[in-house]
Order: C-alpha cells, then structure tokens, then sequence
C-alpha cells in the first residue's frame, strides 16, 4: 500500500485544529508546541513529496481518489502535478517559519492558531483537490479566517481592512461560485472532476468566451489584479506579522493559481480571447504597483504595494500564456511567497519592538541587528530581480516569455521594474545605513529560535535564485503540457 | 383515516390536553413547558409514524405524500426544538402563558394542514387558523405597547393578504369552476391558452402567501413582530411558522409552472426584490431580532428562487434548504434568548465580547451566520448550491448571479454580529453567561449544520428516494 501522502499533507494542520480545541485555556506552550509540531510535520512531508515527485513522468501524481458527493459526481480526489507540488512546498514553508513567527502573538493564543491552522489547511486543500467542488470550499476555508485573524490581532485600522478584504474577496468567489454551476451545467460530462472536465468538457468557444472572465476576475480578485487590487494593501498592513506573511505568500498566490487552474486550463480558448485585457490589467498592476510603492513611507505598505506589483507580474506570464512565460509566473508565485514572507517578518520584527513602521523613523539598522537586516537586504534585492536571487529568474522567463506576444505591454511593464529598484536601493540605505536615527536604539537584536525563521527563507532565495532548475524542472513540463 | 391524519390529531390532541389541563390557571409555567414538550415529542414521533402514508381525502381537498409527509416531520421537529430553546416566557404576562402554549400547538396544527391542503377552501381555513394564532402570539408581550401595535399591523396587513388571496380564488373558482388543485391543473392541461381570469387570480393567492413568507412587497409585519414580539415567539416566526408558507407555496408553483411559464418569471423577480431588499436594509439595523428579520426576509427570496428551478431537482433543493433554514435559525435566536436572560431585546452591542462570555455560543453563532450567508464547506453552502444550481438548470443563470452577489451582500451585516462577538472586549456592565441554558440543544444543532455541509449526502440522497416530483405532480 502506497501511503496517501497528500491526505496526510492536509491533516497535519487539520489534527492540529481538532488538538487545540481541547486544550485547556491558559496552557499556551502547548498551544504554540502543537501548533509548531503539525507544521515540521507538514513541511518534512511537503519536502519528502517535492523529493519523491518523478519528474521524469511529469503530470499528476500521488493520485488519492474516494466517494464525496456520487449524486453530483463529487469525489474527493487528490493530487499533484509541477504546479501543484510548487505551491505546496511554498504553503509548508511559509506555514513553518509563519508559525515561528507567531510565537510573539501573546493575546488569546489558543484561538489565534486554530484559525492560523484551519487557513494552512484550506490552502493545502485547494491546491491539491482536483475536484472544483471541493476546491472552492476549501478555497472559502482559506480565506474567511482572515477576517477573525485581522480583525482580532491585527493592528492599523483592522476592522476597517477585516471587513474590506472579506467582502472583496467574498465577492470574488461569487463570480467563481457562477462560473462553477455554468460550467457544470455546460459540460458534456456533468462532473466536478478537474481532470475529466478538461480533457474531455467539451466547452463551446463562445461559452470559454463568457465564463473565462468569471474565473479571470473572481480568483483574479485573491491574486490583486489591478484594479481589483485595493483590498490588499490594507489588509497587509492591518494583519498580524505572520498573517501577512501567509497572506501575501500564499493566498494571493491562490487566485493565480486558480486562474491557472480553472481559467486557463479549463478554457484555453476564453483565455486566448481574453488574453489581450488580462495582459493589460496585469501590466497595469505592475506599473501601478510599482508608482504607488514608491510614495510609501509605511514599510508595510510599501511592501504591500510592491506586491500588487510583483503580482502583476505573475497574471501577466499567466496572460501570456506561452510555455516560458508560464514557467516563469509559476516560479514568479514561489519566489514571491517567499520574499514576501521574509519582508514581512522583517518588518514585524522591528514593529513588534518600536510599534512603527515609518521608513524616516529608522537609520542605521544594519550595525544594530546585522542578522535581520541582511536578510530584509536580500528579500529586497531578490524583490527587484538581481541575479543570483530567486526572483530574477522568474521574472526573467515572465519578460521573455511576454514579449513574444505582447512586446509593446512588456515594454511598459520593465521600466517599472528598474524604478522600483531605484526606489528599493533608497529605502534600504535609508533605513539600515546611514546615521543611526529614530527609533533605532530601541532595537534589540533577534533571538536564535524566531531568527531561524528568517534565515530558512533567506537562505531559499539564495537556493532558489543560484539553482532555478530546482524548480523549474517541475514546471517546464507542465507549461509544456499546458500548450498541447 | 385515524392512522393517515396521525400527526394532524396527534397536534390536535395535544391542543386539547393543554388546554384542559391549564383551564382555571393551576398549573405552573414549568409544568405547563414540560407538557408541551412532552406533546411535542409525541407529535414528532406520530409524524414519523405517519411518513409513508398517501392519498386524496376528503373529497380530492386533502393530499398525503411523501412530501407533505416529510414536511410534517419537519414541522414537529421544529415544534419540539421550539419548545425545548423557546423558553422562558419572560416577557409574556404570567397569567396567559397556558394559553401561549395553547396556541403553539394551534399554529403547529394549521402549518401541518397547509402541508397538505389540496384545494384553495382548505388552503383558506389553515392559513386562517395560522395566522390568527400568530397574530395573538405576537401581542402577548404586555409590558411593551409596541408588541399590540406590532400585532395589529400584522393583523391589518395578513387580513388584507387574506382578502386579496380570497379575492383570487373566486377568479381561479370562475375560471375553472372548482376549488380543488386537481381540477385547476386539469384546466391547465387542457389547454394552451388560458382563461384571462386564471393569472390574475394565481397572483393573488400568490401574495397570501407572500405575506406569510414575508416577502416583498408583504414583508412590513415582520421586523416590527420579531422586534416587539416576546423572543420565543421571535424564534417560532423565524423558523418553524415559515416551513408552512414554503410547503404550501413550493406545491402551486411546482404544479403550475409547467403550464404557465409567465408565473414563473413573476416568482423570480419577487425572489430578487425580497432577497435584495430584506439585505439592503438589514445593514442598517442595530436591534438583533430586526436584523435577523431581515435575513429572514432575504432567506426567504434564496428558497422562492430554488423553487422555479428545474423541475427534477427543485424539490430536493427546496426542501433540504428549508431543513437547513429552520436549524440556522434555531441557532440564532437560541443565542439571543440566552443573552436575553439577562436583559431584554439585544442589541448589536449585546453581542460585544462574547467570545469570552461564552465560547460555545460564540462559535455556535458564528457557524449559523456564516452557514446563512452560505460559506462552505457549512450547510448553508450547499442548501444555496442545491437551489441555485436548480435554478440555473431551469435556465435561470441571470437570477442566480444576482442571487449570489446578494448573498456576498449578506455577509456584511452578518460580519457585523462576528464582528461584536468576537473583536473588542466585554463591556463591563455585562453579565456572565456561565451558567444554564440549552448548551446541549445549541451544541448538536451546530454540529448538525457543520456535518451537513461536510456531507449532505446523508440527507439529500434520503430526500431523493422520497421522490418528491412524482408524488407532487397530480
């Protein structure tokens, strides 16, 4: 008997929340101890999974299939292809160091990671269910516990961002939930099943042409697509540390994925048609992203922005839709997670001491905490695409990609990418060099445990930037697929 | 006929029995609760034991089926969990509590009727006895004259429903010459142009029975009874009294629209205009009860739109989601009960922190919002999936994507109750909520709603044996 990793992957942090509903009140070392344990175990799994992956076979792999739903053809199947794996190695990851992180969360603990857990859990679902079904709801898991962890722990105007982002995003997946009966109604088969559905739907052109922007601006809405992107932003900044962190590396990278998954693959020719506005609101958010981030003297804004801006990226190689620039947007979706990751704890490290955010109030960080400061330098450079990081091959193969079938928006597109660097290379020197000023004496350096954290993502830039093929061996061939 | 009619009698005995035993006044409150209690359960068990009976009675006016019969259990279900939440009575006036409970099993008679009525005389004579049980049950609370203006305003405006509705049985008498369903589907079938009187008389028994689902435009009776209304009678009209206007309803659109595809349209604009009017103004609302009338309003536009869906499907849909309303409700308004022990008529702010008051009932609260707003993977997804997607199948996709934007619309006032239960902190005044209650009721319920949307199968696939479409067409 093979063992069924995948249902396994989904556990851990599932036990995890049945566990801490019975611990006592006030036991909060337990509490952060399970909360620690399901997630090595998650990550030790997703690694072990990334590793047996038979890359030489490529396609779908480590299938789980049981009955859910028979009278709608439901079932609950699972599994992983390139894509798949990516995104869940991503999820562990950034469960793993965002629960770290959350160690410093010192106000109803007990809640605080069951709803951290049963959103890990919701990503882990949608990005290995390969019924639509059961995708959306782990997908609706994943999101609605950011209105109670927002609302609850986070900090600038909360209620205000809580509300926003759950509507906003609530509302996209109304568009999902349409696009989701249409295309079971509309299908020849008459199944939830991703794999049946695509290969053998039968979806007219004309329907791929109505349905298509359904799923575009639904789960568009998750990844921040510009201009639906105005929840994102506020809600990074109003989130606790490590909420950002699982927010901005691997929610957003859910609605990607979903237009990946349900757009692109389901209704090739709706996203051929749709191609050229997708492109172009894509290539939007990129600018945009980009110009709002430099007026910034929130830092957590500023990374917010730079987010919509790197998340522009990934819809425009998805847009694009050739093979190099879908490699490139999946690899753009896992070095972004990560870098976002690492700038988030960065920042809510220093927030957590100083309780402010503002770039002019800091100077000369990097003689005072040289650990954290260097790994903020590094998410920074890797976010402004220098070789060597995690994020210039991405964004390499999405520009190289792109340009063969949008030349002109990929023009406009790179140029923000240089102003960003500029404005990135200034933040940096203002903030970790220079003349030790404002609130930087209040700075103490970061302890070993919670520091692990930062330098595991640190170091996977590094790893990911040196050898792209790490991943990118996962990902050729199903962009290759994807073309056939 | 005695084994057929068994929950009718059984709820008509208990009606007797109780209002016997509480002639001259001796008897406690608490007696009086655990009587009905008792009755109630033997309702339900005598609803179960009638479950596979069928046929006509009375002269074609009375119709047993697997889906009268299933709403019937409902019913007595909804009954029981009445009687067991639905309590105390702190608001009505000692001396009429008997006849409260006099008037419970009244309404549960009349709903059990109109689950079966067959032809617009008996349809006429339930309705009537529902509505007047609820019009007295709404004014029992004393102590607030808003509670006798609310009941007069409901008095005026069911009367006029009821006279507009008799109004459209004499055309519907003058078009086919007789009262019964049978005869009136007959007509349809026999011809493909109809009587110039026949629409507009269906759209006038149709308002009857908006009125009784509190739908637009007869909704205005019912944020002003559930606010003024002692809560017990709040949660019977939210949940239990609703069923009957659903059964009823869903029978005539189901046995009519095949013939008449333009009644169709109607229920379909209604739906939108009560769904999105009962979530627009519920935004406004700081009194908890009104606010759930107004969801309560909008639930009641999701069940009209699932009940012009596809004809295979509809009655499942419909059905399974009227099983779900009655258990969300039952949440809600338990929790406002409980936090009504310590202060009457609560407010949004009543809510504040009571995560840390009680966390039972705040997550008991927050899956019944979340599962009414219709987030997976809760029952209240799927009850919406199952309506919607009948809709669509009928081939109506434009009202389901409205229909969906109102739902994510409804999730803002329902954030709103989350949002003062579990952000912020207990405000100082508040009393502890530690003690007594129905945690066990609450708890099972909740359950009950979580397991349902994890794994509806267990009763859609049990709704589906019963066959609803053949046992409801003629």
């Amino acid at each position: 008997m093979t063992i069924p990793i995948l249902s396994l992957i989904i556990l851990c942090p599932a036990i995890g929340v049945v566990l801490l509903f019975f611990v006592p009140e006030g036991k909060e070392k337990i509490v952060r101890g399970i909360a620690l344990a399901v997630s090595i175990i998650a990550a030790f799994l997703s690694v072990w999974m990334y590793l047996a992956y038979d890359r030489a076979a490529a396609g779908f792999q480590f299938i789980e299939q049981y009955a859910w739903m028979p009278g709608l053809n439901s079932t609950y199947h699972v599994a992983v292809d390139g894509v798949g794996m990516t995104l869940v190695l991503l999820n562990a990851i950034v469960m793993l160091t965002g629960v770290i992180t959350s160690f410093s969360i010192d106000f109803r603990v007990k809640e605080y990671f069951i709803l951290f857990l049963l959103l890990v859990t919701g990503v882990f679902g949608s990005f290995i269910c390969m019924d639509f079904l059961l995708f959306f709801i782990f997908f609706e898991i994943a999101v609605l516990p950011m209105y109670l962890l927002i609302g609850i722990w986070g900090s600038t105007n909360r209620e205000y961002a809580a509300l926003k982002l759950t509507i906003m995003l609530l509302a996209g997946s109304g568009l999902v939930f349409v696009g989701l009966i249409m295309t079971y109604f509309a299908s020849d088969v008459r199944t939830f099943d991703f794999i049946t559905l695509r290969d053998s739907g039968g979806f007219s052109p004309s329907f791929q042409n109505i349905v298509y922007p359904l799923m575009f601006l639904g789960f568009g809405t998750l990844a921040a697509v510009f201009p639906f992107h105005n929840w994102s932003p506020d809600g990074h900044v109003a989130a606790p540390t490590a909420v950002s962190m699982l927010h901005a590396g691997v929610l957003m990278k859910l609605g990607a994925y979903g237009v990946l998954r349900y757009g692109i693959e389901l209704f090739p020719q709706g996203a051929v048609h749709w191609g050229p506005v997708a492109a172009t609101m894509a290539a939007g958010g990129v600018v945009y992203g980009a110009l709002v981030a430099a007026q910034q003297t929130d830092l957590k804004y500023m990374i917010g922005y730079s987010s919509v801006s790197h998340m522009g990226l990934v819809m425009f190689g998805l847009a694009a839709g050739t093979p190099l620039a879908i490699n490139g947007a999946v690899y753009q979706m896992f070095s972004h997670g990560i870098m976002t990751a690492l700038f988030f704890s960065a920042v809510g490290f220093f927030y957590e001491q100083t309780h402010s955010r503002n770039i002019n109030e800091y100077g000369g960080l990097a003689r005072k905490v040289p650990w954290v400061a260097t790994c903020f330098i590094i998410a920074g450079l890797a976010g402004v695409g220098l070789p060597g990081l995690a994020g210039f091959p991405a964004e390499f193969m999405i520009f190289m990609g792109g340009f063969e079938r949008f030349p002109v928006l990929t023009l406009i597109a790179v140029p923000s990418l240089v102003f960003g660097a500029f404005y990135m290379l200034r933040v940096l020197q203002k903030v970790f060099f220079g003349p030790e000023a404002g609130f930087t004496p209040k700075v103490h350096d970061i302890g070993i445990f919670s520091g692990s954290a930062r330098v595991l993502l640190a170091g996977l830039i590094i790893l990911f930037g040196i050898a792209p093929r790490l991943l990118s061996d996962l990902i050729a061939p199903y962009a290759m697929e994807l073309l056939k | 006929m005695m084994l057929q009619l068994l929950p009718e009698f059984a709820a008509l005995g208990a009606l007797l029995i109780l209002f016997f035993v509480t002639l001259g006044n001796n008897v406690s409150d608490r007696a009086a609760r655990w009587i009905t209690l008792a009755l109630s359960g033997f309702v339900l068990v005598a609803a179960i034991a009638a479950q596979d009976q069928s046929g006509l009675m009375f002269a074609n006016s009375y119709k047993l089926d697997t889906y009268s019969q299933f709403f019937k259990i409902l019913m007595a279900f909804g009954l029981m969990a009445n009687a067991l939440l639905g309590w105390p009575l702190r608001s009505v006036p000692t001396a009429q509590r008997s006849e409260y409970y006099f008037l419970f099993f009244a309404a549960g008679l009349a709903m059990m009727l109109l689950a079966s009525a067959f032809s617009f005389l008996v349809l006429y004579v339930a309705m009537e006895l529902l509505s007047y049980s609820l019009y007295t049950m709404v004014g029992m609370r004393r102590a607030r004259t808003e509670s006798i203006e609310s009941s007069v305003k409901y008095i005026i405006i069911g009367a006029t429903a009821s006279a507009i509705g008799l109004f459209g049985v004499s055309y519907i008498y003058g078009a086919t010459g007789s009262l019964n369903f049978g005869a009136l589907i007959d007509s349809l079938k026999g011809t493909t142009t109809h009587s110039a009187l026949l629409m507009p008389g269906l759209v006038m028994v149709l308002s009857s029975f908006l009125f009784k689902l509190a739908a637009f435009p007869f909704h205005a009776w019912a944020p002003d009874a559930y606010e003024t209304a002692s809560s017990p009678v709040a949660m019977f009209l939210a949940s239990v009294s609703k069923l009957a206007g659903i059964a009823f309803l869903f029978r005539l659109v189901y046995m009519v629209k095949p013939y008449m595809p333009e009644f169709e349209t109607v229920i379909g604009i209604l739906a939108l205009i009560t769904m999105t009017f009962g979530n627009l103004v519920a935004f406004r609302q700081t009194s908890v009860k009104r606010l759930f009338a107004y969801s309560s309003i909008a639930q009641a536009g999701y069940l009209m739109l699932g009940m012009i869906g596809f004809g295979d499907s509809a009655p499942v849909a419909v059905v399974f989601y009227s099983a779900i309303y009655l258990l969300m409700n039952l949440v809600v308004f338990a929790v406002v009960l409980e936090l009504e022990r310590y202060g009457e008529d609560p407010t949004l702010a009543s809510f504040q922190g009571l995560y840390k008051r009680n966390a039972l009932m705040a997550m008991a609260l927050l899956v019944a919002l979340f599962s009414l707003a219709g987030v997976p993977p809760l029952a209240g997804f799927f009850g919406k999936w199952l309506l919607f997607s009948s809709a669509a199948q009928g081939g109506h996709i434009w009202f389901v994507a409205f229909a969906i934007l109102n739902s994510v619309l409804s999730l803002y006032y329902y954030l709103f109750l989350v949002k003062a239960a579990y952000f912020g902190d207990v405000p100082k005044e508040a009393v502890s909520l530690d003690k007594g209650g129905s945690r066990i009721a609450i708890l099972v319920t909740t359950i009950a709603i979580a397991l349902l949307g994890l794994y509806p199968r267990v009763l859609t696939e049990y709704l589906t044996g019963l066959n609803f479409p053949r046992s409801l067409l003629p």
